[in-house]
């Protein structure tokens, strides 16, 4: 090669450079054989969330061209991420995926492993916004999923397991407007002996609203749902092999219809000037099927009871127990 | 090469280019890695979803051999589109699909991303038998899906979010044919409530309507999380929340709800003048007000559970219980 050519080279490479890091595109791609210091497209991609979060434009999308594990993200941006079903993350002492912006993020088809070694959180939305958690495995982590701040979470279709003990499945600081909505996911926090907590509505600010659907928590040591706030609706769902079914405590509001608690050593709790409403439940193999906590409990004539109902009798309306 | 070697070899790509052109396979692939020069086989895929229908047969297969963004597509043909869980559309153009023809059109395991700027994610233009299964619908401007002409449309195990503008819509029905609609198992997320959305929307046309949705969460509508300007509509096992209104019928439109939760919206049930509202089953919790007097017709079974404001007149309401 002439000199002349080795100088226009360098030059191409230092222009190639420069406009990588100055220009961003809306669909990036990672790919397990990829590197950060391509362009991230699909004919070049990159090797990590990261990196390819860097050259997405905002609101845009990052999708796995083939497997890999793609590390941890901080995410300060509006995004898609799409494992595509082929994406992983691992990590340790980090979060999985950590929102520092109230943006608009969705996280779907993507397998999140803190290898169960002190890797912090799932995903931590640390200043709410909305979020999207869809079709994700998110295992062996502290809290599953922590969302604060105003905003929106919604979990779907989802497995979130193997939580280290003291932590929680999915955790809501209830700091602020936060609207929750969680369907069609299974929660596991067993053991039992790990005291976790499935489902965690924390003594926020508020306003705080959740409504869940079609999802299973069991194995929970606390609580398989604990809520110390606001308004938290249930239906269609299975609390089940854990110290509590459903705690409402410090004025927090409960509603369980069309589910069934069973399996637990209290089905159902509530705490001075809390309330839980029961209609058309299940509640069977429960030691102690309602316990009185102090709190008002709330039954329709249409729930199943079997085990000790130790509520005053006048606040229950079923006249069966089986 | 000789001149004689070039005319010879011009003479074939000309032959081959006319030979693609002019037949269509039953089965086409595209690839992240194709080209629509390919003739979309699975040995030698396409590049886009366009690219792969010119090539494939009426009533006709196009899969996604591997991951890849596969680019807007106009259907005028019965056909089935693929992703298979891997491929995407991300695309800033006004429509990303557009279902013009009226014939039988599938799309599934597809993401769709309209980056905020395209304004509708599906159009049918013409009904026909359109469904939609285990698609991901996000980033839209205006309506996720709509259906216009005879027809019927079936979504499922999909997810419409993030409608980025006021006035936007999940679910779009014209109402202005016969219209059947299907949904379960979906999710439409019109949040912020700060937008002014609509979750599931039939318009007051001409009709007749007829949807059936079931298993069906709709949340974030600062408009409706359902409303129903004409026909009849039935839910079941579905959860209607965060919003301004829960569900509106409206011009003499009909919505049955049983066995749903209606929850946490500032008017949980509405029905406007000479419309009517069946309420069997549900859960209605904590709603400011839970059914509001909007001079339409609500009937009830008595086996709903109540919270909250009920504006109707006493004699309408068979429930005896709030709770």
């Amino acid at each position: 090669m002439k000199i002349r050519n080795i100088v226009l080279a360098s030059a191409a490479v230092l222009f190639c450079t420069a406009s990588i890091s100055a220009t961003t595109i809306a669909h990036t791609w990672v790919s397990g054989s990829g590197s950060d210091s391509n362009a991230c497209t699909f004919a070049s991609p990159c090797l990590t969330f990261a990196g390819a979060l860097a050259k997405t434009s905002a609101g845009g999308m990052i999708t796995a061209k083939d497997a890999g594990d793609f590390g941890a993200v901080t995410i300060t941006q509006s995004v898609t991420i799409d494992g595509n079903n082929l994406g992983s993350i691992t990590f340790t002492s980090v979060d999985g995926i950590l929102i520092t912006a109230s943006a608009n993020v969705t996280v779907q088809n993507l397998t999140i492993n803190g290898l169960g070694s002190g890797g912090d959180y799932g995903i931590y939305a640390e200043s709410g916004g909305i979020l999207i958690v869809d079709n994700c495995r998110i295992m062996n982590i502290n809290e599953g999923i922590y969302f604060a701040g105003a905003g929106n979470l919604t979990v779907e279709n989802s497995r979130i397991e193997s939580i280290i003990g003291g932590y929680d499945g999915i955790f809501l600081s209830a700091n602020g407007a936060e609207n929750v909505v969680v369907r069609n996911t299974v929660i596991d926090a067993s053991p039992v002996s790990a005291g976790n907590s499935g489902f965690y509505v924390s003594s926020g600010t508020g306003p705080f609203q959740a409504s869940l659907q079609n999802v299973t928590i069991m194995g929970a040591g606390a609580h398989a749902v604990l809520a110390n706030s606001g308004t938290t609706q249930i239906t269609g769902s299975v609390l089940t092999q854990s110290n509590y079914g459903v705690l409402a405590t410090n004025g927090a509001m409960i509603s369980v219809a069309s589910s069934l608690i069973t399996a637990n050593t209290t089905g159902v709790c509530s705490n001075a000037s809390s309330k839980i409403r029961l209609d058309n439940n299940d509640i069977y193999d429960n030691p102690t099927a309602i316990g009185n906590c102090g709190g008002i409990v709330k039954t329709s004539t249409t729930n199943k009871v079997s085990g000790t109902i130790a509520i005053p009798a006048s606040d229950v309306s079923e006249s069966v127990t089986f | 090469m000789k001149i004689r070697d070039i005319v010879l070899t011009s003479v074939a790509v000309l032959f081959f280019t006319a030979s693609i052109s002019a037949s269509t396979i039953a089965h086409t692939w595209v690839s992240g890695s194709g080209s629509d020069a390919n003739a979309c086989t699975f040995a030698s895929p396409c590049a886009t979803f366009a690219g792969a229908l010119a090539k494939t047969s009426a009533g006709g297969l196009i899969t996604a051999k591997d991951a890849g963004d596969f680019g807007t597509v106009n259907i005028s043909q019965s056909v089935t589109i693929d992703g298979s869980n891997l491929g995407s559309i991300t695309s800033t153009s006004t429509i990303i699909i557009i279902i013009t023809g009226t014939g039988n059109v599938t799309l599934q395991n597809l993401t769709i991303n309209g980056l905020g700027t395209a304004t509708d994610g599906i159009d049918v233009t013409s009904g026909g038998i359109v469904t939609v299964d285990n698609c991901r619908i996000m980033n839209i401007k205006t309506i996720g899906i709509s259906l216009a002409g005879t027809g019927n449309l079936t979504v499922e195990n999909s997810r419409i979010e993030s409608l980025s503008e006021t006035n936007a819509y999940g679910i779009y029905v014209d109402s202005n044919a016969a219209e059947n609609v299907v949904v379960r198992d979906t999710v439409i997320d019109a949040s912020p409530i700060s937008a002014i959305n609509f979750g599931f929307y039939v318009d007051s046309g001409t009709g007749p309507v007829q949807a059936s949705l079931q298993n069906v969460t709709i949340m974030g509508a600062g408009g409706y999380a359902v409303y129903s300007g004409g026909g009849v509509t039935e839910f079941t096992s579905s959860v209607f929340t965060q919003s301004n209104y829960g569900v509106v019928a409206e011009n003499g439109s009909t919505i049955s709800v049983a066995s749903s939760l209606i929850t946490a919206n500032t008017t949980g049930v509405c029905s406007e003048a000479s419309s009517k509202i069946r309420l069997d089953n549900n859960d209605i919790y904590d709603n400011t007000t839970a059914i509001d007097n909007c001079g339409g017709i609500v009937k009830t079974s008595g086996t709903n559970k109540v919270s909250g404001t009920i504006a109707i007149p006493a004699a309408d309401i068979s429930e005896s219980v709030t709770f």
